[in-house]
């Protein structure tokens, strides 16, 4: 049992499951509702156009009407000479009104249904007028009022017979265009009643599925950061100070065994026992360092990772009697901020190549190379020391988190680790963490810093 | 090499040089016992036990590759009077237990090592068995609890990895009904009064590893 967090995805089927629910049942629910809104809208289009055609027929209607009781009037007063003076005007306001129908109708919308009489019957008032009106003169001009009058008679009222009839076809459609928009209305009315109340509880609901689902993993993901960090520091001390401590111990006893027989020895033993001591406090101050937030004092990984290799440096130049590795720490690119805890772990992975590369590589140069990309974060660490077995490559060394633990943690900030080693040819380690994962997002560091090489060794 | 041979042969098996290093100094110390090998996990354990058919096997149980139980039974299953001694750090009666089962015929705590190595190893040698004392009032003072099943010790390996009954009954496949009711069983058989406190006791007595 691996306490990773890498073993199963981060964010959880069920929680991808319910954003997209919840996303889908937003977008239907406002769907539904812009649909009933748009036939409501092209019933209440249909509707206005209806209205607009009867009051165009109304109009023309009662201009045919009012025409028709003038010539009648003229006609009773059998003055030719007013007769012929009132017609001019008349003749005009009708033709004017043609117009005004002809513009009213032309502004309705294209899907509006037409009242096919509507317009010829009008374009034949407008033809046949004129040529009446000119009979009319002619003939008061002769004098003859009874021809004119029985023509009147035959030739008005089949006019105003179509006109009215025309009145009521356009009557009754606007009539029926009236009730099926009230009905449709109410139809819409009851939908959106029962979509938007219904889109906004079941919205709540999985919006608070989503929300409690989103709480819970981010509490058992911190559990379990809790308890894969407790148990690497369990592992830690079990490995580094109690075996160290177990072994001196030992030590200790065989030198009282025979200090009285074998002085000379029990003084050797108790060397070895001071020796293995003085180790286990380096490997316990290690493993505290570990502990602590790496980069706490210096949030800049160049300068944490320089100050741990001068450190290494100092501590190896008084322990032994070969000369350290020179190490050189190099940025390219912005640098930007990073994540804390990214930061961390970045430090501890660098960190342990580098103090690999000191203690086990015999290598006389150490480089690393901090790189801050658009995409990524990129470190690494090469040295030209004697390479590692293949054996370690692969394997579980103990008394260190090792390779293994570095890809490890390498998967725990969402990055990975690579490592190229020949015998005899060096080491190189590479750390690539994605851009999304390493930076923090919106503070970006002032570009006054940016650009800089530098070397901290 | 020319070994005695009414001397003791030992293999010493652990992972840490530190503490092998220490062990075949203290066994240097005594005439009548020598460290024949060394291994520094259980395969190597079976492969010098096959070689070197040693008198005393002193076996660490955390170790890579195969843990030492698991060396155990297979060195038991080979060489069925192999007498081994277990050394550990930790204190757990159910891990004694474990290994005592396997066949281990002693279980030394590392802290009481410089101490009581010597004897336990002259005693194992004469047919003896051996536990250390702190390990005797332990197991005493489980030796009447009920023991946990492997299903329950299944789940309270999940919860001491911090997993939720949810996910829990996902990675077993089985119900979040049966995961509670094992927890419950698993509260009560341990005395405990959370998943925290189970957890705590699960490894403090040996029945889950956090290690691997």
């Amino acid at each position: 049992m691996k306490p990773s967090s890498s073993d199963s995805p981060v964010i959880g089927p069920r929680l991808t499951l319910a954003f997209v629910v919840l996303i889908a049942l937003i977008a239907v629910g406002n769907g539904l509702v812009i649909w009933q809104f748009q036939s409501a809208r092209l019933q209440t289009n249909r509707l206005a156009g209806a209205q607009q055609q009867l009051i165009a027929a109304f109009q023309l209607q009662v201009s045919v009407l009012s025409l028709h009781q003038t010539l009648r009037d003229l006609l009773e007063s059998a003055d030719a000479r007013r007769l012929s003076a009132e017609t001019a005007p008349l003749r005009t306001a009708l033709s004017d009104e043609g117009v005004r129908i002809r513009t009213a109708l032309a502004s309705l919308r294209a899907n509006t249904p037409l009242e096919p009489a509507l317009l010829p019957l009008m374009e034949s008032i407008q033809a046949t007028l004129p040529a009446q009106l000119e009979a009319i003169n002619d003939l008061t001009m002769t004098g003859d009022w009874a021809t004119l009058q029985r023509r009147l008679q035959y030739e008005l009222p089949p006019l105003e017979g179509q006109t009215s009839e025309l009145v009521n076809r356009i009557d009754q459609r606007a009539r029926d265009e009236l009730g099926q928009a009230m009905a449709r209305m109410r139809r819409v009315q009851n939908s959106i009643l029962v979509i938007v109340p219904a889109t906004a509880v079941a919205s709540f609901v999985v919006a608070a599925v989503l929300g409690w689902s989103v709480l819970r993993r981010i509490v058992e993901l911190r559990l379990e950061a809790r308890v894969a960090e407790r148990t690497r520091i369990a592992r830690d001390l079990h490995d580094t100070l109690l075996q160290s401590f177990h072994g001196v111990l030992l030590r200790f006893q065989a030198a009282t065994i025979v200090l009285q027989d074998r002085p000379m020895d029990a003084k050797q033993q108790l060397e070895h026992a001071i020796d293995e001591a003085a180790q286990a406090i380096t490997e316990g101050r290690n493993a505290v360092q570990n502990l602590r937030s790496a980069t706490a004092a210096a949030d800049d990984l160049a300068v944490a990772i320089g100050t741990l290799g001068r450190e290494l440096a100092a501590t190896q130049a008084t322990d032994r009697t070969a000369t350290p590795p020179v190490i050189d720490v190099s940025v390219e690119g912005t640098p930007r901020d990073l994540h804390p805890i990214v930061r961390d772990e970045v430090y501890r992975i660098a960190g342990e190549a580098v103090r690999n590369a000191f203690r086990h590589a015999s290598a006389h140069r150490i480089e690393v190379d901090i790189r801050y990309d658009e995409r990524r974060l990129r470190v690494r660490v090469r040295d030209d020391g004697q390479g590692i077995q293949p054996a370690v490559l692969e394997g579980d060394r103990p008394g260190h988190f090792g390779l293994p633990g570095m890809r490890e943690r390498a998967g725990v900030i969402g990055g990975r680790l690579d490592v190229w080693s020949e015998a005899g040819l060096g080491t190189e380690i590479e750390l690539t963490v994605p851009a999304a994962a390493a930076y923090v997002r919106s503070r970006r560091r002032s570009s006054l810093f940016g650009g800089r090489t530098g070397t901290y060794s | 090499m020319s070994v005695s041979s009414d001397r003791i042969r030992i293999l010493s098996i652990d992972d840490h040089p530190v503490v092998r290093g220490g062990i075949a100094t203290l066994i240097a110390t005594q005439p009548d016992m020598t460290v024949v090998a060394e291994a520094s996990n259980g395969r190597e354990a079976i492969e010098q036990f096959r070689r070197h058919r040693p008198d005393i096997g002193l076996m660490d149980l955390q170790m890579p590759e195969l843990n030492g139980l698991d060396a155990i039974i297979a060195i038991r299953g080979e060489f069925p009077d192999a007498r081994i001694i277990v050394l550990t750090t930790y204190d757990g009666d159910v891990q004694a237990l474990r290994a005592l089962q396997a066949g281990a015929r002693a279980y030394l705590l590392k802290n009481a090592l410089h101490k009581e190595l010597l004897d336990t190893i002259r005693a194992v040698h004469a047919g003896k068995k051996a536990i250390s004392p702190e390990m005797s009032y332990e197991l005493a003072e489980h030796a009447m609890d009920d023991a946990l099943t492997t299903a329950e010790i299944d789940v309270l390996r999940l919860i001491a990895a911090g997993k939720a009954n949810k996910q829990i009954a996902d990675l077993l496949s089985v119900t979040e009904a049966t995961v509670k009711g094992r927890v419950k069983n698993i509260l009560s058989k341990l005395g405990a009064e959370d998943r925290t406190h189970a957890a705590m006791i699960a490894v403090k007595r040996g029945i889950i590893d956090l290690w691997r």
